[in-house]
């Protein structure tokens, strides 16, 4: 379905937002945000809800992963989430992560610089 | 009343039931709440006499008297269904509504010797029956008015639409004619008038001013007096019928929040309880109104953002070493206004020509104060420092202060960022032109060189506006005369379309689209990729592209080979 540089083919996939909890060995539980689809001006308030709500719900350290693996594109409304989040997570005390990053936001998180704040 | 003492034919021959079954059939029939009639002639062709009728008869038919007449007791209807031999009619009798239906008796040789036939009646009053559906089929009409209405109107979200809609649908229904006028705070009110029958409504406007004919409506139309619900002689005079009204005028107030208007019903049933209707249908309109003034409000808002935003016409001389070039296309949504800006400023006394070109993150009105927010900010900083690396520290800096400012007092804010390219451009002694670049957090430069060649500049910093400890990405170019540098925002490379219509553009295209332009002054090679781009597009909708190329100028002459 992918291929470099981030073009996709085939049929947009739908946007979803999924929340996990994982247990990290060692250390204690971490949130896993599984994001798919397309993380533009018309979704992005989707994720910022989520990622908003699983901060507020947090009631000490927060350590949040938002996995991208099925996100073909990021513009720089959900960069601005992801970092808004990342920020709120590191006033917790916690950490703040991104996973299966690919493609255009790869190249993206790394022309803002965000690829080193966000923890890719 | 109790008249009769057996269903059977008053004086009829034998063979007569024995007495106990006469009188079982008489108290069966007196219990009945229907009414029970027997009607016959006495011979061919003679008069309907009644032959036997119960207690219940005697109420709804009163002055019916068993063996006399039936046209006697006086009750037309009856009489002549009766005499027509009709099979039940439904008819307004001594006052009440009766429902009847009509039953022949065939001679089966136990009447004996009646010579005609026998009819008998079953007579139900249904007064209040059908009063009662009445209006019920009426309040379900209303219902059904107010529910279509509220589809009608909700999400049309243009004023112009909403009255003549709101007009058109009232017209036949509340009135024949429904005229109605909007004041939303400027000089002018609106009005859309609907006749029933007629095709369309009719619509104008008319200054506040020529209200004066009709002091009382202006009144209420500027919010300082309730409407007198009878003010229909003052509304004769207005310039907005074709004919002078015919009718009662019913004025309902249509209350909003943004806009103050008035529901005019010519010629409404006095009697059918208009008002109220009336009056829920005005609340339905003025929601819609509202919604259409606030939107068109916002639709404008967000024009002359737009039109603030729109990039400043470049210089038209930058000094005849320096072309430049761009080409911008905001997204086509009204209220999207977009984050895109670049702008070429006049040469410097130190001969430098300043450029930028950037985007700032989300939409609408955020954006475009941030965007200005950016374009002052840089304005003001250029009057203290002209290096392109270290103005953009400063800015960073300046963005993210200001942000601070904002913040103060809100616990949970979300960052505003910017990304841009920002440079300056010098001639060079042997034509070339020599170009400063700082970058934070946008895609880097293109520079096609004059003899085909793109090469990607190698600069990338991060985000301005949104980290503290930013870093921002500064090289210098040198462009020799007919080289060119292309500022680009990623509008340009995200652009989703081709055979799929979910392709990006990329980078790749961007350069081979670069590559065709050889040879070409900056302002075609703009055009050429935002060309390009719209086929590749197709039609869809994008997010906002601007570009912006620097070339230095070719050198005129060429030396012969």
């Amino acid at each position: 379905m992918f291929r470099d540089g981030g073009g996709v083919t085939g049929q947009e996939p739908d946007f979803g937002v999924r929340v996990e909890k994982e247990q990290v060995p060692g250390a204690g539980p971490r949130v896993l945000v599984v994001v798919s689809g397309d993380v533009d001006y018309a979704h992005v308030g989707e994720l910022e809800a989520t990622l908003e709500q699983e901060v507020a719900r947090a009631t000490g350290r927060l350590d949040l992963v938002v996995d991208l693996t099925a996100v073909p594109y990021c513009d720089s409304c959900g960069m601005r989430a992801l970092l808004g989040a990342s920020q709120r997570v590191a006033a917790t005390g916690g950490s703040f992560g991104l996973r299966g990053v690919h493609g255009q936001p790869s190249r993206a998180l790394r022309l803002t610089g965000l690829d080193r704040v966000l923890g890719v | 009343m109790d008249r009769m003492d057996s269903t059977m034919p008053a004086g009829a021959p034998s063979p007569t039931p024995p007495r106990g079954l006469r009188s079982l059939h008489a108290r069966m029939l007196a219990g009945l709440s229907e009414a029970v009639v027997v009607t016959g002639r006495t011979h061919p062709g003679g008069e309907e006499i009644v032959h036997a009728a119960n207690p219940a008869a005697g109420r709804l038919l009163p002055g019916l008297v068993v063996g006399v007449g039936v046209a006697d007791a006086g009750h037309d209807a009856f009489t002549d269904a009766v005499v027509r031999a009709r099979p039940g009619f439904e008819a307004e009798v001594a006052g009440r509504l009766l429902s009847a239906r009509a039953v022949r008796l065939d001679d089966d040789g136990t009447v004996g010797a009646v010579v005609d036939a026998l009819t008998c009646w079953y007579l139900t009053d249904v007064t209040e029956e059908r009063r009662g559906s009445a209006s019920l089929s009426r309040a379900q009409a209303r219902a059904q008015f107010l529910a279509e209405a509220g589809r009608a109107l909700h999400g049309v979200l243009n004023l112009e639409r909403t009255l003549r809609t709101a007009a058109s649908l009232a017209a036949g229904f509340l009135a024949p004619t429904v005229l109605v006028m909007l004041a939303d705070g400027s000089d002018t009110v609106r009005w859309a008038r609907a006749d029933a029958g007629a095709p369309r409504p009719h619509t104008g406007e008319m200054a506040r001013a020529d209200l004066r004919a009709a002091p009382r409506l202006h009144e209420a139309l500027t919010g300082r007096a309730p409407i007198d619900p009878w003010v229909g002689v003052e509304l004769t005079e207005l310039p907005v019928w074709h004919e002078r009204p015919d009718g009662p005028v019913l004025v309902v107030p249509v209350p909003g929040t943004v806009v103050q208007g008035v529901l005019v019903l010519v010629g409404a049933d006095p009697d059918a309880e208009v008002l109220p209707l009336g009056e829920e249908y005005a609340v339905r309109v003025g929601t819609a109104l509202s919604a259409a003034a606030l939107y068109r409000e916002q639709a404008h808002l967000g024009h002359v953002l737009q039109a603030s935003l729109e990039p400043p016409p470049l210089p038209a001389d930058t000094s005849g070493d320096l072309l430049v070039g761009s080409a911008y296309r905001p997204a086509r949504e009204s209220l999207r206004v977009g984050g895109d800006f670049y702008e070429v400023l006049p040469r410097t006394a130190a001969g430098r020509t300043p450029f930028l070109l950037g985007d700032v993150c989300g939409k609408g009105i955020e954006a475009a104060v941030l965007s200005g927010r950016v374009r002052q900010s840089l304005h003001a900083l250029r009057l203290v420092e002209q290096d392109p690396a270290t103005l953009l520290r400063l800015l960073n800096v300046a963005l993210l202060d200001a942000a601070d400012l904002d913040a103060a007092g809100s616990s949970v804010t979300m960052p505003r960022f910017a990304t841009m390219v920002l440079g300056d451009a010098q001639a060079r002694p042997d034509g070339g032109s020599r170009l400063r670049l700082a970058t934070g957090g946008h895609p880097p430069p293109y520079v096609l060189r004059a003899d085909g060649r793109v090469e990607e500049v190698d600069v990338i910093g991060s985000l301005v506006g949104a980290l503290r400890d930013a870093e921002v990405g500064a090289t210098e170019v040198l462009l020799a005369p007919g080289d060119t540098c292309l500022l680009y925002t990623d509008g340009v490379t995200e652009a989703r379309g081709g055979p799929t219509g979910r392709d990006f553009y990329d980078e790749e295209r961007l350069e081979a689209a670069l590559a065709g332009c050889v040879g070409a002054p900056p302002q075609v090679i703009c055009e050429r990729v935002l060309q390009l781009l719209s086929e590749w597009l197709g039609g869809r909708d994008h997010d906002d592209v601007a570009l912006l190329a620097l070339q230095a100028a070719p050198r005129r002459t060429r030396e012969a080979p």
